[in-house]
């Protein structure tokens, strides 16, 4: 027997949904993968990373403390990972348009558990579930409100280019301080 | 599978059977369920053929049960059976097709009549608060036969049929209905997605594989994600203690890496060089890009390229003169120059063009 109308509705916009999504989600993630992906997201770093460094040395390396140099290359980073996703996804959107929001979330990404409702009154199931993905939503850049589901999807998405950028940046800066370093070549090329 | 598309004419054959079920309702709830159960659902059933098997239900039964209500069920149902094979003629005849699946299903239906029976029995204790399992039993039987027509109509009767002998189920089946069984099915689909995804990101965050919910995963999950976000920074922090060296490493870094075969000219005009010179690029380097790929370190090391301590100002001016690239240096502000001097077997042309870098960044902006 067909489904009633309403479920019907539903079954089909969940179909249409669900074919948007798994078209957006697995192209995504095997792009990640790629050589070439790679290649490129290291070629947009360096570009960053050269920027940054001049705006450094134009600043005397002044203001570039240590902290605020990483800082800077960081947001370099996230902002070519972005760019490198073409705006597809929400979190590369989100890096994209503002860093701010970032800012503030990072000192409480460090907590597991948020300060809100789930204070250790309440251990239930459905609310454990809830402040953990709004705690996962808070971790991922622009994912604060998602609902699960889509909120899976990114972070899938977001993992994969997270371990790609830091595949990318391990190598730049083996390849960086070998050269710096030594005449010895550290043949670290890892994936390469 | 008790879930049958009833039609809605059951009604009146439930209500019909009400007084024959208040009967057997005393001796429900004391002992031995599964005859009861098997009685009731046999008796709630539409097609005749329950009708037959609930009275040999029922002569079974006889010997099981304790209670002499039994044989009172036994005599109403004697009783009664005609009225239900005559009441359920007609349903029977609406519900021809559901006649085929519960003969399939009657098998089972005992085995899904007692938990319905136990769920009854709460719901008879507690006239509420079940309806959402219920709706969700109804939604998982309903799917396993591939859905019903109308799920609004048909479970609630068949809830209804399933638990006749409680005189409650009129008021459940009212709340039952208006929990609506679209909301449920779309829960369902939704929890079903969830698991989808979950069952994905258990292959991408390494060692999820044997924990198995949605807590534990979603614990391990944030965990993989906050110690990538760590180690990029981590990274990040490495590549700004080695950035002040960067001139000198970038540039015989560049040598070998960064630049992308599979970059066309456009994109990089999209950086703001001319597409004729990084053409010419291209030419030139096209054959050793493959090469530098390979082994960016290495590349470093060759001879043919400068060591990097060697590779500063001096040599700049010397690629600068030597490749002409003065043109170079308005144009390709990039890896691309390096790449040309590799070319040339000569070092890293960037530091000249690091000057000019700057005033071109907007349009390297990522």
């Amino acid at each position: 027997m067909t489904i009633s109308n309403g479920d019907g509705d539903s079954a089909a916009k969940d179909g249409r949904r669900e074919r948007k999504r798994k078209r957006r989600a697995e192209p995504s993630l095997v792009k990640w993968k790629t050589e070439g992906e790679q290649r490129n997201y290291s070629s947009k770093l360096i570009e960053a990373l050269r920027r940054v460094r001049g705006s450094s040395a134009a600043g005397a390396a002044s203001a570039a403390t240590d902290h605020s140099r990483s800082r800077a290359v960081r947001e370099a980073a996230d902002r070519a990972l972005a760019v490198a996703a073409r705006g597809r996804t929400r979190w590369s959107r989100a890096i994209l348009c503002g860093r701010t929001l970032k800012r503030r979330v990072l000192p409480w990404a460090g907590r597991p558990k948020p300060v809100g409702p789930a204070r250790a009154a309440e251990r239930s199931k459905p609310p454990a579930l809830k402040t953990k993905a709004r705690v996962l939503g808070r971790l991922v850049p622009g994912c604060r409100k998602l609902p699960l589901p889509s909120l899976l999807e990114e972070v899938s998405d977001y993992i994969a280019a997270l371990e790609m950028q830091v595949r990318a940046m391990s190598v730049i800066a083996e390849a960086l301080s070998a050269v710096g370093g030594a005449p010895s070549p550290a043949q670290p090329e890892g994936p390469m | 599978m008790q879930c049958l598309r009833a039609p809605l004419s059951d009604l009146s054959v439930l209500e019909r059977q009400r007084p024959r079920v208040e009967w057997q309702q005393q001796g429900e709830e004391q002992s031995d369920y599964q005859p009861y159960d098997a009685d009731y659902c046999m008796q709630s059933l539409l097609p005749v053929e329950t009708a037959f098997r609930a009275l040999h239900s029922c002569g079974g039964g006889v010997e099981n049960e304790n209670h002499g209500n039994v044989h009172g069920s036994n005599d109403c149902f004697s009783n009664a059976w005609p009225d239900i094979a005559s009441g359920m003629h007609c349903p029977v005849v609406g519900a021809a097709a559901s006649v085929e699946e519960t003969s399939v299903n009657a098998s089972s239906s005992s085995s899904s009549s007692r938990k319905r029976k136990s769920e009854n029995t709460r719901r008879s204790k507690e006239n509420s608060g079940s309806d959402g399992k219920d709706d969700i039993n109804c939604k998982r039987l309903k799917e396993e036969t591939g859905g019903g027509a109308t799920p609004e109509a048909e479970q609630p009767t068949s809830k209804e049929n399933d638990k006749a002998p409680k005189s409650d189920y009129i008021h459940v089946r009212a709340r039952r209905g208006q929990a609506t069984d679209s909301h449920s099915l779309a829960e369902r689909v939704r929890r079903e997605r969830i698991s989808q995804r979950m069952k994905y990101l258990q292959d991408l965050v390494p060692g999820c594989s044997k924990i198995t919910g949605k807590a534990g995963m979603l614990d391990e999950i944030i965990n993989y994600v906050q110690s990538l976000q760590r180690q990029v920074e981590f990274l990040s922090m490495k590549l700004a203690a080695v950035n002040p060296i960067m001139d000198i490493n970038i540039d015989s870094f560049f040598g070998g890496r960064e630049i992308n075969p599979t970059c066309k000219p456009g994109s990089i005009s999209m950086i703001g060089m001319s597409s004729e010179l990084l053409d010419q690029a291209y030419l030139q380097l096209g054959s050793l890009q493959h090469d530098m790929f390979m082994d960016s370190p290495a590349l470093l090391l060759r001879p043919d390229v400068n060591p990097p301590a060697a590779v500063s100002d001096t040599s700049l001016g010397s690629c600068l003169n030597v490749s002409g690239s003065s043109v170079w240096n308005t144009n390709l502000q990039n890896v691309y120059g390096v790449e040309f001097q590799l070319g040339r077997g000569t070092a890293l042309p960037f530091q000249s063009l690091q000057g000019n870098l700057l005033p071109n960044n907007p349009k390297m902006e990522m």
